[in-house]
């Protein structure tokens, strides 16, 4: 078999000598194809990463009923510290919330009327990054025996939520279409190599040469081409990002750009694979087309 | 050698291209397979060489029963056949070296085997000093002996000829046939399917008529007619 890798790269380079507009194209056309899709990729990336942030920086708040004990608080308090993806829980007494009220809307001239304090113990939680609030909230809610009242700016985490699955659904429907668009063009760039060595498929045939064998030149091309296409995407759009995203941090500084080394050679690397598989997958259903009909 | 028994052959259009064919042919035997066109004859050097099925009967060539093959086997068998066409079926673009040890590639052979049995086969059919030359740089009659070195570069027990000088004059066909009886002294079995009446006539082997699909003569050094 490996005695074999000389011929078949050999065979390789002759067929695409031979075709090497075609593969040009082909080439061409898969890195279009990947950079819309790595573009999405990051396009996604930073989306959900701004969903995620804006989701980890609310808070839930939950007010206490007036009839539980400092022992019964404390105990609740334990209990919520024990949910996965809390990262604070801070009691904060109802004395100290009405003078945080009042310092705070000092023209109400609170101090100078009667009122007594109507605000309710609380406690204020915080979760982890990555963690959403809308399970948790719903969770606490739960809790009715300690929980009068609960409230976490239900609406933005609700709407950033189902923005962020819009974002997955879509990216990936997206994704898919891409890859399949990319897949029918290698399938049919090498179903030219392959119409083209027709004459040579055949002598192979008639000489003994299985399908395998025959199959090697055209998966190491579809190889070649997807990889040559995935690289050239890959550097344009490394490139396109940083430059770009240099200036986006220089107009708009509070947007979370993605710049972590491993998340962006993650997508990059999917960028690559997928480029790489898709011209391998794409050879072999083309070669193996054209091969079932023949004896 | 190569044994057909009942052999029979229905094309999907209906054409009955051979009927109840019974042939025996045995080890290192010359046999002329002859009849007009369209008589059958290389359909059954299809059969024995795979490329198509019969539709009845049982093709037995050597130790291979062939309905018992599996698709997937069948380069594996075809390495013992060497099969020689009418249009010859060169690579254009490649050398005749290359050409020649394009069958030999195929089986796997390692490159320093590969030079010395293209070296020896393209000396054997009188090639050696054309080893560079492109195909279409050479006459029909050598274009042949390189489809007939790359048939037997392998030392295949079985060659089979297709109407192998159809495209060549009378000279070089006599050339061809006088290059395939020196194969087949070299214990190899050779069945050759031709409508050449001066090479049946001129140099006497077992002869098979076929007519209509079905064998009308078979005949120990017979001519080309009765």
């Amino acid at each position: 078999m490996f005695r074999d890798w000389g011929f078949f790269i050999t065979e390789t380079m002759i067929g695409i000598k031979r075709s090497s507009l075609m593969a040009v194209i082909s080439i061409v056309t898969v890195t279009v194809s990947l950079l819309v899709f790595g573009f999405f990729l990051l396009v996604t990336t930073n989306l959900t990463n701004l969903a995620d942030l804006i989701t980890s920086k609310l808070e839930i708040r939950i007010f206490l009923k007036s009839s539980l004990t400092q022992q019964e608080i404390t105990q609740f308090q334990d209990r919520i510290k024990r949910i996965k993806g809390i990262e604070s829980v801070k009691f904060v007494d109802k004395v100290v919330a009405w003078d945080e009220f009042r310092n705070q809307f000092q023209n109400l001239h609170l101090d100078s009327t009667d009122q007594d304090n109507p605000l309710p113990h609380s406690i204020r939680i915080s979760l982890m990054k990555d963690h959403h609030i809308l399970p948790v909230a719903k969770y606490l809610r739960g809790f009715d025996y300690y929980v009068d009242d609960l409230v976490y700016g239900g609406e933005i985490a609700e709407r950033m939520e189902r923005f962020s699955r819009l974002i997955h659904v879509f990216g990936f429907g997206l994704v898919g279409i891409l890859g399949i668009s990319t897949l029918l063009i290698i399938v049919n760039t090498i179903r030219l190599t392959v119409i083209a060595r027709q004459d040579e498929i055949s002598v192979m045939k008639l000489v003994g040469a299985t399908n395998r064998f025959i199959q090697w030149p055209f998966l190491i091309e579809g190889f070649l081409i997807g990889f040559i296409g995935a690289l050239m995407s890959v550097a344009l759009l490394s490139s396109a990002y940083y430059f770009l995203g240099e200036k986006i941090q220089g107009s708009v500084p509070f947007f979370p750009l993605v710049f972590h080394q491993s998340e962006l050679l993650r997508i990059f690397m999917i960028v690559a694979l997928t480029g790489t598989g898709i011209g391998i997958v794409g050879a072999y259903i083309s070669v193996s087309k054209t091969l079932k009909h023949q004896l | 050698m190569i044994q057909l028994k009942n052999v029979s052959k229905v094309y999907s259009n209906g054409m009955l291209a051979l009927d109840d064919i019974n042939i025996f042919v045995g080890q290192e035997e010359f046999v002329y397979l002859i009849g007009p066109s369209g008589s059958g004859k290389s359909t059954l050097l299809k059969l024995i060489f795979m490329a198509d099925f019969p539709s009845q009967g049982e093709i037995i060539i050597d130790r291979f029963i062939l309905s018992r093959i599996q698709r997937s086997q069948i380069p594996f068998y075809r390495r013992n056949i060497g099969m020689i066409f009418q249009d010859y079926k060169l690579l254009s673009k490649r050398t005749v070296y290359e050409n020649v040890a394009f069958a030999l590639r195929v089986m796997h052979y390692p490159t320093p085997k590969i030079k010395k049995q293209v070296q020896h086969v393209l000396e054997l059919v009188g090639l050696e000093d054309k080893m560079h030359s492109m195909p279409n740089e050479l006459s029909g009659g050598e274009q042949q002996k390189i489809c007939i070195a790359r048939a037997i570069v392998n030392a295949p027990p079985i060659l089979l000829c297709d109407e192998p000088t159809g495209n060549l004059d009378p000279d070089t066909s006599w050339d061809i046939v006088q290059l395939l009886t020196k194969i087949n002294t070299r214990k190899t079995t050779v069945v050759m399917a031709t409508h050449d009446t001066e090479i049946v006539d001129g140099l006497p082997k077992r002869v098979i008529a076929i007519e209509s699909g079905q064998v009308k003569r078979d005949q120990q050094l017979g001519g080309y007619v009765e």
